[in-house]
C-alpha cells in the first residue's frame, strides 16, 4: 500500500484536480481497500472541495430563507394593511438586501475562506480606472437608450424612476442608499461569493 | 431571459449590465479589492438615475 499512498500524496501535493483524485480512488476501491482509502481521503481531502460544497449549501439555504421571509412579510402586510405596491416593495427589498448582504459580507471576511476569497487593501493609484470604466459604460447605455427611443419602442416604466420623478426629495434617501447598501451588498454577493464559487467549481471539474 | 420576460425595452439594460458585470469583475481581479467595484457600481447607479431623471423630467 505504501506505493499507492505515495501516489495519492503526490497527487495532493501537486494540487491535482478532483477528477484525477476520484479516478485513483475508484481504482483503489476495485482492489478492496475501500476503508483504508476512505480514511486517507477524509484526512487529506483538498480543503477547497469541502469549502465549496459548504459555501454552496449555505448560500442556497440563506437564499431560500430570505425568499420565505420576504413573502411572509409581504403576505402579512397585504392582509393587515392597505399599503400600495410601491410601499410594499420599499418594505420587502431592504429585507432581501439586508439578509443576503450580511451573509455575503460575513463570508468574505471569514478567515477560514481567506485562501479562496481575496479582499486586499486598495492601492489608491488604481482608483483612477473607475472613471474610465464609468465613462465608457454611460456612453454605451445612452447610445442604446437613444437608439431604442429612435425606433419608437416604449421604454416601459422603472419603479424607482417613477417614484423619484414624482417625489424628488427621495433622492436624499436613495443616493446614500446606493453607496451604503445597494452597491456594497451587490458587489459582496456577485464578486465576493458567486464569482468565486463559479470559478472554483469550474476549475475543480 | 430578461428580454424574453420584459420585452425589447430590456435590451439596453441587459447589454449594459453584462458589460458592467464583466468590467467590474476584471477590475476586481486587477486590484484584488472589492472597494473599486463598490465605488464604481454606486457611482454608475447614481449617474444613471441623474441622467434618466434629466431626460424624462
Amino acid at each position: 500500500m505504501s506505493l499507492v499512498k505515495n501516489n495519492i500524496i503526490k497527487y495532493i501535493d501537486s494540487d491535482s484536480k478532483a477528477q484525477e483524485y476520484n479516478r485513483l480512488k475508484i481504482a483503489l476501491v476495485r482492489s478492496d481497500v475501500e476503508e483504508e482509502v476512505d480514511a486517507f481521503y477524509k484526512q487529506n481531502i483538498p480543503k477547497s472541495i469541502g469549502v465549496i460544497s459548504q459555501l454552496y449549501n449555505f448560500i442556497v439555504q440563506v437564499y431560500l430563507m430570505t425568499l420565505l421571509l420576504m413573502f411572509s412579510v409581504l403576505i402579512y402586510l397585504m392582509i393587515t394593511t392597505n399599503l400600495t405596491l410601491i410601499e410594499l416593495t420599499m418594505v420587502t427589498i431592504p429585507i432581501q438586501f439586508g439578509v443576503m448582504g450580511i451573509t455575503a459580507i460575513w463570508f468574505v471576511h471569514d478567515k477560514s475562506y481567506s485562501n479562496i476569497i481575496h479582499n486586499e487593501k486598495l492601492d489608491l493609484n488604481k482608483i483612477k480606472i473607475i472613471f474610465k470604466l464609468l465613462g465608457v459604460l454611460l456612453i454605451i447605455n445612452l447610445i442604446l437608450t437613444m437608439l431604442i427611443e429612435f425606433i419608437n419602442i416604449d421604454m416601459g416604466e422603472n419603479l424607482l424612476l417613477t417614484i423619484l420623478t414624482d417625489n424628488p426629495e427621495f433622492l436624499l434617501v436613495v443616493i446614500p442608499m446606493m453607496f451604503l447598501l445597494v452597491a456594497p451588498v451587490e458587489e459582496y454577493i456577485f464578486r465576493g461569493v458567486i464569482k468565486v464559487l463559479l470559478e472554483m467549481r469550474i476549475t475543480l471539474r | 431571459m430578461a428580454v424574453g420576460v420584459m420585452g425589447i425595452e430590456a435590451i439596453p439594460y441587459v447589454i449594459t449590465t453584462v458589460i458592467l458585470g464583466v468590467a467590474l469583475s476584471y477590475y476586481y481581479e486587477q486590484t484584488k479589492s472589492l472597494t473599486v467595484p463598490i465605488i464604481a457600481h454606486a457611482l454608475y447607479n447614481c449617474i444613471l438615475i441623474a441622467v434618466f431623471m434629466f431626460m424624462y423630467v
